[in-house]
């Protein structure tokens, strides 16, 4: 089994209507709180 | 709520347009836009399997798929959206209450039926709320996948919500299960996936640009 079709922030402003920009941000953050979450 | 004279969301949920009493930090951001980030690619994975989801919302299926398999698939994604869409305002309210000398109540996101000053994310957003609480109840009754014909060699199906089979606990401003109901047309309510299209593309993503301006009035 693969994890498959992640979807691209090219993608994701596509299907939302959100800006590729704030997007961009929103995924840094989500990176950022797993990488927390791993240092706890 | 509402006529506080701002056009941003938030101030219009909060009634003023003093921003935030304390300042928010680089923590408090970075929970509201992972957890934004969640309810965009929750709503990407409903968007991908329709042929366009504000507009018709069909559901387009390979030819022959089980259709057990194909309701329970769209249930889920279902499921996941309106469950991010709940947690990222949860979220939210969170911050609001760290940073501001006042509380805010699940009420303000879940407007009274004849609320009708509260902004258009909290009363669109109600419905939605209504689901994901309805679904707690561990069934999907209030939903139903029916199957619609097949064309250019794929399965077509449409989701449609069954009113009489809606039993939500009312919460925040809400008296009963109905009141979910009260801020948008039955009409509207009946296909929940071109209405799940209309508001993310235009109320979540709105939202979420109005939460980052009043954010920005105090940063720590």
């Amino acid at each position: 089994m693969a994890l498959k079709d992640i979807p691209t922030v090219d993608e994701l402003a596509e299907t939302t209507g959100q800006s590729k920009e704030q997007l961009l941000k929103d995924r840094e953050a989500a990176a950022k709180m797993s990488s927390d979450s791993e240092d706890e | 709520m509402g006529n506080c004279g701002s056009t941003n969301t938030v101030d219009q949920l909060l009634g003023h347009t003093k921003g935030p009493a304390e300042p928010v930090t680089d923590r408090d951001l970075a929970r509201a836009r992972s957890s934004a980030y969640i309810v965009h690619g929750n709503f990407h994975e409903l968007a991908q399997m329709c042929d366009n989801i504000s507009t018709t919302g069909t559901v387009i299926v390979e030819q022959g798929a089980d259709e057990t398999d194909v309701e329970n698939e769209v249930y889920r994604r279902v499921h996941n959206y309106v469950s991010s869409l709940y947690s990222y305002n949860e979220q939210i309210r969170s911050i609001l209450n760290k940073r501001l000398n006042q509380h805010i109540r699940k009420g303000q996101f879940l407007p009274a039926r004849d609320d009708k000053a509260a902004p258009d994310y909290a009363r669109r957003g109600t419905f939605l709320w209504g689901l994901r609480n309805d679904f707690q109840h561990g069934d999907y009754w209030c939903l139903k996948v029916k199957y619609e014909g097949t064309q250019d060699g794929s399965d077509c199906y449409q989701l449609y919500f069954q009113k009489q089979d809606f039993e939500a606990t009312p919460k925040g401003d809400l008296d009963s299960a109905g009141d979910y109901l009260a801020h948008a047309p039955d009409e509207d309510q009946r296909y929940p996936l071109p209405y799940i299209g209309d508001f993310h593309r235009n109320l979540f993503s709105e939202f979420e640009n109005a939460f980052e301006e009043w954010c920005s009035k105090n940063r720590a």
